[in-house]
């Protein structure tokens, strides 16, 4: 029986003093190693799940342990972040002055890598990802698929047991989308990571083990594809 | 590195606003350490110690006809243990000429272009200790009743007078034999003849002052006193009372260039403050992958700052560099270089540095907080 990895006990946030309740007494748990999928349209809580596994944020009441750290104690989790956490958003936001490599290379600065290091592990990062022969490129020269590939080597540059990924592919065309799409897969497969993916695209959200689907800040569905 | 420089425009202004108090900074430190320099440059011990002029005498530098007489009635105070009678004649910048036509022309083209006159002072020439003359670099000493000068290395250098050339005072002429160098500028910049040939040529029986030389565990203060009230028409100043009066004239520049700095400064780090408020603004949503991505506070906070410093250096080397160059170019223009030289001392620029810096912290201070209190959800959701 695979550990569970991450246990959300009825989870309420909501915004602008309590008007819009993005999620309304969430419970999910989710074990090492699966490739789950969310679902549901915008507006339906979905990206402030993620958020909410990624501690970036917190809920206002309900829990949240995931890697047995309980995220509502209310301390700093940039660290929690650091070392348990990759992330990957629609956009894929890098930087644009920091070459390809250097970018990779952001989440390392934290810790105590030596630069060697550094280099080192980012550009086996970036060659898993496809795109070794780009390091010292500006990434506002690459496309939209090459940008996302390398907000994904950063993501994994920290090896993290969880990625979390919000709309990676929602502003790539199909062909590309597919293509992130199975790089993700087979990132999941060889390093066991616990993969989480954010969507409102069912062709997306069938690629994985499992569909959790929301709907109004609640869960609605929950079933294995 | 590079993020500081994203809009170049925004970052260069900044730095200009810097630099400029900086320069100012630099410029007005190095003038004021110079003057201070050749100012207090070692009081030679055996120069005299209180100057005695006529009460007449409106202020230092012009004197009123003081009784010869008096040298041998003030030699008879007690305490005093030297008297030198000194007698001053304004001469006007025409009156200077080298031995050989060729080099009269540039001569007196570098005359003109300087105050326009000076002061030559008749001295016996054994009493020439006590105007503070010893070192005598080329040449020698006038002899009495000569028509012979001694001059100080920074007038020759001013003046472009060298052994043999000729300064006319009441149409005799005398010839520079001597010069000497004692390393203040003040003390440097005066010409020595004799004190009978002068009174002789000018039709003086009097002198312009008299310097007095006290013995060594002599009150000062006190004898100037007791003078004063013996004799009501002397007027006296110790050397002393110029330490002090030259120290509250320095005192005072020091206080107006630290109040002019401070202005610019000021300004310039208002202008950091808004840099480095709107680079936050435009960059929040870097700043919210950054955190998402595991940097903690600490670390953005540091980032914005470092940035904020770096530009806040570059305004420190670029307005010391803009500051000496400006007082180079402004000596060159207003006096020969050899007259004054500027007081390069590591201070003013650990100060311009010191100061670079702490607006540097202060200004990216507030903006960087900002930045490191950024919840991630907000800023990522930032378009």
């Amino acid at each position: 029986m695979a550990k569970t990895l991450i246990k959300l006990d009825d989870v309420v946030k909501a915004y602008d003093d309590g008007q819009i309740k993005a999620l309304n007494g969430v419970n999910i748990e989710i074990m090492e190693n699966e490739f789950v999928s969310i679902i549901g349209p915008s507006g339906s809580g979905k990206s402030t799940l993620l958020n909410m596994m990624g501690a970036l944020d917190v809920p206002d009441s309900g829990s949240i342990i995931i890697n047995d750290v309980d995220l509502t104690s209310g301390k700093d989790l940039s660290k929690f972040r650091r070392k348990n956490i990759g992330f990957i958003f629609q956009l894929h936001n890098l930087i644009p002055n920091l070459s390809v490599q250097e970018n990779v290379e952001i989440p390392l600065l934290e810790t105590n890598t030596t630069e060697k290091e550094s280099k080192k592990r980012s550009k086996e990062m970036l060659e898993a990802v496809g795109l070794g022969d780009r390091l010292g490129q500006n990434p506002t020269k690459l496309s939209g698929g090459q940008r996302q590939r390398v907000a994904i080597a950063r993501a994994l540059i920290n090896n993290p047991p969880i990625i979390l990924a919000d709309e990676p592919t929602g502003a790539l065309d199909q062909k590309t989308g597919k293509k992130i799409l199975n790089l993700l897969k087979e990132l999941h497969q060889k390093s066991n990571v616990t993969l989480i993916i954010v969507t409102h695209d069912p062709n997306v959200a069938k690629q994985a083990d499992r569909t959790i689907e929301i709907m109004d800040g609640e869960v609605i569905n929950d079933y294995e594809n | 590195m590079r993020n500081p420089f994203r809009n170049k425009t925004r970052s260069i202004l900044s730095i200009t606003g810097i630099a400029v108090g900086i320069t100012i900074i630099v410029a007005l430190g190095l003038i004021t350490t110079g003057l201070e320099d050749s100012m207090t440059e070692t009081l030679n011990d055996n120069a005299a110690e209180i100057t005695v002029s006529s009460a007449d005498s409106e202020s230092m530098g012009t004197y009123a006809e003081l009784n010869s007489s008096y040298e041998q009635t003030l030699a008879n105070v007690s305490g005093v243990e030297e008297t030198a009678s000194v007698l001053s004649v304004y001469v006007s910048s025409d009156a200077f000429g080298s031995s050989d036509s060729s080099s009269q022309a540039s001569s007196s083209a570098m005359a003109s272009s300087g105050f326009g006159g000076e002061t030559v002072s008749g001295v016996d020439p054994s009493k020439l200790n006590l105007v503070g003359v010893t070192n005598i670099v080329e040449g020698s000493v006038y002899a009495d009743n000569s028509t012979d000068a001694l001059i100080g290395r920074s007038i020759a250098d001013e003046m472009n007078l060298t052994i043999g050339d000729t300064i006319t005072v009441e149409d005799t002429e005398f010839t520079v034999t001597g010069i000497y160098e004692t390393g203040n500028m003040m003390t440097d910049s005066s010409i020595y003849v004799s004190l009978n040939t002068l009174q002789n040529i000018s039709d003086a029986d009097y002198v312009s002052y008299i310097l007095l030389k006290t013995s060594a565990d002599a009150n000062d203060t006190q004898i100037s006193e007791n003078i004063k009230a013996t004799y009501t028409d002397l007027s006296t100043t110790t050397s002393e009372e110029s330490a002090q009066m030259m120290s509250d004239v320095m005192g005072m520049i020091d206080t107006v260039t630290l109040a002019i700095s401070l202005l610019a400064i000021l300004v310039g780090g208002i202008g950091i403050v808004n840099t480095m408020v709107m680079t936050v603004y435009e960059r929040t949503k870097e700043i919210g992958v950054l955190k998402a991505v595991g940097w903690s506070n600490r670390r953005v906070l540091l980032m914005i700052v470092g940035e904020s410093v770096v530009l806040t250096v570059i305004s420190g080397i670029v307005g010391s560099i803009a500051g000496i160059l400006i007082d180079e170019i402004g000596i060159n223009l207003l006096a020969s270089s050899s007259e004054f030289s500027l007081g390069f001392t590591a201070d003013t620029f650990i100060m311009a540095f010191g100061i670079a810096i702490i607006v540097g912290i202060l200004g990216g201070l507030y903006p960087a907080y900002t930045a490191s209190k950024l919840a991630p959800t907000e800023a990522l959701r930032y378009e």
